[in-house]
């Protein structure tokens, strides 16, 4: 099992190299200077070329790499082109309200989804079954920065009731943590029940029944264990989607997060940010996928078996 | 069944925003955003128009609501201690000069101290320094400085200053890519006594004082200059202000600085928060909501809105900001003044400020902003479709054949240049819009890569503008209608080194009519600064060139 | 001669024949599937829009040109769906909106197919050296949120339509990849297969001729979401600004604009993102009918 973790955590190294590597090329070759960019439209020639000169940017672009590589391998992210202090600590300073969001997003979304799920399969083909799984789909469609304007405009603007920017308090994570959870509720609850439904279906279900339990406890005691095997996946599986659709709700709601920060370094051409972001972006959805896979195993003994 | 079930849900989900839409309309005018109406409120700002006599420096910029009865207005956000102020832009720094931008210009005024200030008539003023004055080189010209400090200046951590920290200071300014251009004329600057610093300029220097003001060289430690302080985490300086804590993305919060030097000056609040929020009616909401007390850039779609509620204030200032469309004057057929005069002519100028930014600023026809030292609209073109028929016809080529780029990178730039496109299809020409992001329309730009783009400059005072925007030097950087007239040139040198103003503002008058007459580019508009508070917020005020003064504020 | 002439034409005969009863089979569940075609009809109503948007509103005229004096209107029996901050009808610029995210979606789609297809099927018949190369730099793709990367590509290349296409292009390249390797792994060992290479046929002829035909459902499938995910991905660049300029009509940056007048104007951004939702709606129904219908062992 360890040399399992060990093994799937080298295989990381290649692909940090790799994703780097290309975005770097991406941002390089990108039109838009990030000296212009930090002197503004004010700028004079001699500003710029001398500011060119001590960022290191007259140097071919993979010696840059080379170097911004070799800094990464000692934990260094190196120094933003626009604020020029360390682009770990700018990291690291907004990390806490993206994880926060995520958080909410995904205990709201678990919070609803299971039981909706379940009840969908117990009570499948019902209206409650039909309308949980049309709230479902209509989940996956609905865009988040349109959901989360509707929010806002019924929340904040109508009612007054919660604030719309900004990352204050706990309120300020409700109405984010709805249109980002939003989407990630709808595949868990369609798992839930399609997982459920099969479960019900199994044997040792029947023979529980069979055997007069209460169908509340067969619920309780087997289907559901087993139900949520693959629910486990689906939740790891949304990380990926939640960091994307971060990007667009801290946009949405003005809050200080990793996704704004990247946005606003790309547009910046802020080239040493945006890897930053990337890395801890690839690192934690890989991470993650990693855990999912281990706590897949944990749940399943058929899998865990495959470890040993 | 099931279909019609399904279809049933269908239809009350696709309802749903319908709902939030409409209800509490009744709440909104039944006109929204009618914005046309404030298309003429220049009655209720009017405060620092500049170029008249100030005289008390805390002039309010709400005259509006006067006597606001007390309770009128909202309680402040955090408590009477606290003033919270939103803004659009996270400073890229709090140093000095490490940046160039105007989010960091505020925060640095709240921390750090210039020896001279910009006042509300643009004008600048002693601030660190006591009393001043020049004295002839050997060549007979008024290129030596002679500056007294105040005494007792204290840093924020509790030092005082003194001239070698001036010296220190601009110095090193003058290492700063971000801000060396602001020491340019700057050639020794020595300590004389401890109180007194000798600066040596290229020349007279008319633009000095200007350049003192300017944040990169707000006055810094020498001795943390020289031990290579983190300013970011560490912004000493001479200002009202020091920083609590910055919370990167989300708010920088400060408290009064007890060393601060001038006792007339103290602040009346003692504790500022800074609130980042980028986007415009989000910022608005919150002010609403009684989040945030202060907004700088307020949104011009929420003007009619909070013009119409007594417990917020809107301040429309007047702005030396110069917006315009810009023509790469090498290219064909932009090189013939006639083809220049044209486009200049047909475009509704009004029409612009309506679209652009909701008839939140004033039609601008000279090249060079109004409200300063040497403007005049005189050979300037106002809008006339007529005339610009006249001008083509004097060019005599086929307007269709004429093709014109307008970059945009942002949507206030693009709604302008929308309008443009369809001012210009009236005299048969074709326009088409191209958007950029920032970063890329600023290095095409400075590259000259475009036929045409929507732009704009921001200074203080009329010889940067020009030497920034029309001299030759600054082809392939800021002059980017690659103007190349040696006669021009020699005007804003000239200017340059005209120390009296009345001399300096024939100089600088002459040179405006000169690009009247050429028309390098077509002006649209200047906007004005837009903010709003709680009305029971007092003595705020804005310049002419966006700046304020929050330690002189105060809760009604 | 002309025995094996008869021979021929019975095969061919056969193989349409039976292609047809595969069609008919599918399409029989698929009709079956209420919510699927419910999905079905949305998406041919709203291609219909798109391809006739010239017919309903002119482009110059309606689309991009302004009216300021009508700015801002509520909607009305003159203005369906009201009017926006340039005085245009909302109505007209949903509708070629449509037409803006239906052609960049299917364009993108299409170039992912090709390229993913194509390197997926590649990557599974030949397998070994061939197979690590390519899924190694798939995995690379893989390894950062699809969404993410579309993001940074498109704000690095600007905005433009072609970048645009670029950017969701490469991002769902590794996706099709995948699921055409994993179908193509399925088939490669199968008897046919076995005996087609007996026979002595070229691997490009088994390639295209039995291993892409027999792997085709998933890729149907994987396909129709594809769609639906580009669509969302380009609203939300435009919603960002990265992705469709204006004046061109996009759902995505007009809720962009229209957030400004949230407040004021708020059927401004409800028209846009209806279209978007609905849009993505149908095309959810009618993956999820498919995917039942192509292969119910699938669900």
């Amino acid at each position: 099992m360890w040399k399992y973790i060990g093994r799937r955590i080298l295989a990381l190294i290649p692909v940090i190299v790799g994703v780097t590597l290309l975005v770097y090329f991406i941002m390089s070759l990108a039109p838009g200077d990030p000296v212009k960019t930090i002197l503004g439209e004010q700028a004079t020639p001699e500003a710029i070329e001398s500011l060119r000169e001590e960022m290191g940017l007259n140097d071919p672009i993979i010696v840059q790499y080379v170097r911004w590589f070799g800094k990464l391998l000692q934990g260094d992210l190196g120094l933003s082109y626009k604020s020029k202090d360390s682009v770990s600590m700018e990291i690291a300073s907004r990390i806490p309200t993206t994880l926060k969001l995520s958080f909410s997003a995904m205990t709201i979304a678990i919070l609803f989804a299971i039981p909706l799920g379940i009840i969908a399969a117990v009570k499948q083909n019902s209206i409650i079954d039909g309308a949980s799984m049309f709230l479902a789909l209509l989940g996956v469609s609905i865009p988040i920065f349109w959901l989360g304007l509707l929010l806002i405009l019924l929340f904040s603007l109508r009612l007054g009731l919660l604030p719309s920017a900004g990352a204050q308090s706990w309120k300020s994570f409700i109405l984010p943590g709805i249109a980002l959870g939003f989407h990630s509720m709808a595949s868990i609850a369609r798992i839930t029940r399609s997982s459920m439904l099969e479960v019900i279906r199994q044997d040792y279900t029947r023979t529980a029944r069979a055997k007069g339990l209460p169908y509340r406890d067969v619920i309780q005691k087997h289907a559901l264990r087993n139900a949520l095997i693959p629910t486990v996946t689906v939740v790891g599986l949304q990380m990926g989607a939640l960091l994307s659709g971060s990007v667009l709700t801290e946009t949405v709601f003005s809050l200080p997060g990793i996704g704004r920060y990247m946005i606003q370094s790309i547009s910046g051409r802020d080239i040493p940010a945006v890897l930053g972001c990337i890395v801890v972006f690839t690192l934690t959805f890989s991470v993650v996928n990693l855990i999912v896979d281990l706590l897949y195993g944990f749940i399943d003994p058929r899998i865990r078996a495959q470890y040993s | 069944m099931k279909k019609s079930r399904l279809i049933s849900l269908v239809i009350a989900v696709l309802l749903i925003p319908a709902l939030i839409a409409g209800c509490g309309a009744p709440a909104q005018p039944a006109q929204p955003a009618a914005p046309a109406q404030p298309a003429q409120p220049a009655q209720p700002a009017e405060p620092a128009k500049p170029g008249e006599a100030p005289a008390e420096p805390a002039k309010p910029a709400e005259p509006a609501a006067p006597a606001a009865p007390a309770g009128e207005g909202m309680d402040p956000a955090v408590d009477a201690d606290t003033v919270v102020i939103a803004t659009a832009d996270e400073t890229p720094s709090l140093s000095t000069a490490g940046h160039n931008a105007v989010a960091g210009d505020y925060v640095n005024t709240l921390t750090h101290n210039g020896l001279f200030r910009i006042n509300a008539e643009l004008n600048p003023e002693p601030d660190l320094v006591a009393e001043y004055h020049t004295e002839k080189d050997d060549k007979g010209e008024d290129s030596i400085w002679i500056m007294k400090l105040h005494e007792n200046i204290g840093f924020s951590d509790g030092t005082i200053m003194n001239a070698d920290d001036v010296v220190a200071t601009l110095m090193y300014a003058k290492t700063q890519q971000n801000v060396a251009t602001y020491t340019k004329s700057v050639i020794t600057v020595e300590k004389v006594d401890d109180l007194t610093v000798k600066i040596t300029t290229d020349g007279p220097s008319a633009t000095l004082l200007y350049d003192l003001s300017h944040h990169g060289n707000y006055i810094l430690p020498k001795a943390l200059i020289e031990a290579d302080n983190d300013w970011n985490a560490n912004p000493v300086g001479a200002g009202a202000y020091k920083l609590v804590e910055w919370k990167r993305g989300e708010q920088i919060e400060f408290t009064a600085n007890e060393f601060y030097f001038n006792k007339e000056r103290t602040p009346k609040i003692k504790n500022v928060i800074w609130r980042i929020i980028p986007e415009g009616s989000a910022r608005t909401i919150a002010l609403e909501a009684g989040e945030v007390d202060y907004i700088i850039e307020l949104d011009s779609t929420s003007v009619p809105n909070l013009d119409a509620n007594p417990a917020f204030t809107v301040m429309k200032v007047p702005t030396a900001s110069h917006n315009w469309l810009t023509v790469n004057n090498e290219v064909v057929p932009f090189d013939d003044v006639n083809v220049r005069k044209a486009i200049n002519s047909a475009i509704n100028k009004e029409d612009v400020i309506e679209v652009s930014i909701n008839g939140m600023g004033e039609v601008a026809l000279s090249q060079t902003p109004n409200g300063m030292l040497g403007s005049t609209d005189e050979f300037a073109d106002p809008y006339d479709v007529a005339k610009a028929k006249e001008y083509l016809a004097a060019w005599g080529g086929d307007p269709a054949t004429i093709k014109l780029d307008m970059i945009c990178s942002n949507d206030t730039k693009r709604r302008a240049a929308e309008v443009i496109q369809a001012n210009l299809k009236e005299i048969g020409i074709t326009a088409n819009i191209v958007s950029m992001d920032l970063a890329t329309y600023l290095s095409e730009t400075a590259a000259g890569n475009f036929t045409g783009f929507i732009g704009g400059y921001t200074t203080n005072n009329m010889m940067s503008f020009l030497n920034g925007v029309f001299l030759s030097d600054n082809i392939n950087a800021s002059n980017k209608t690659r103007t190349n007239e040696p006669e021009l040139d020699a005007m804003i040198r000239e200017s340059f080194r005209t120390v009296d103003q009345d001399e300096r503002g024939k100089i600088l008058e002459a040179a405006t009519i000169f690009l009247n007459k050429e028309t390098p580019q077509m002006p649209l508009y200047q906007p004005w600064t837009l903010s709003a508070h709680k009305t029971n917020l007092l003595n705020t005020f804005i310049t002419g060139s966006g700046g304020f003064w929050v330690q002189e504020w105060a809760w009604q | 001669m002309t025995t094996q002439a008869t021979t021929v034409d019975a095969a061919a005969l056969t193989k349409k024949y039976k292609k047809q009863s595969q069609f008919s089979e599918v399409w029989r569940r698929l009709r079956k599937n209420k919510a699927a075609m419910l999905g079905l009809a949305i998406m041919i109503l709203l291609v219909g829009l798109a391809l006739a948007a010239p017919l309903i509103y002119d482009y110059d005229g309606d689309v991009i040109s302004q009216n300021i004096k009508n700015r801002l209107q509520p909607p009305s029996a003159a203005h369906p769906f009201g009017t926006d901050e340039m005085g245009r009808e909302i109505l007209a610029r949903v509708i070629w909106g449509a037409r803006t995210s239906l052609s960049i979606g299917f364009t993108a789609v299409l170039f992912a197919l090709i390229v993913g297809g194509t390197l997926g099927a590649i990557s599974g018949f030949y397998g070994g050296i061939v197979d690590n190369v390519i899924m190694r730099i798939m995995d690379i793709f893989l390894a950062v949120p699809g969404t993410l990367l579309a993001i940074t590509i498109a704000a690095a290349l600007g905005p433009s339509t072609i970048n645009l296409i670029i950017a969701l292009s490469i991002s769902s390249v590794p996706g099709f990849a995948r699921i055409v390797r994993g179908s193509v792994l399925t088939v490669r060992d199968v008897e046919y297969i076995e005996a087609a290479k007996a026979i002595g046929a070229s691997n490009g002829r088994i390639l295209l001729q039995h291993v892409i035909p027999n792997s085709l459902a998933p890729v149907i499938v994987h396909t129709t979401l594809n769609v639906a995910t580009i669509i969302l991905t380009i609203a939300g660049l435009s919603f960002l600004g990265l992705g469709i300029s204006a004046p061109t009509p996009e759902w995505g940056a007009m809720l962009s604009s229209g957030r400004t007048y949230l407040r004021n104007a708020s059927y401004y951004t409800m028209f846009p993102g209806l279209a978007i939702m609905t849009t993505i709606l149908a095309l959810n129904l009618l993956g999820d009918g498919l995917r039942d219908a192509l292969d119910p062992r699938l669900k």
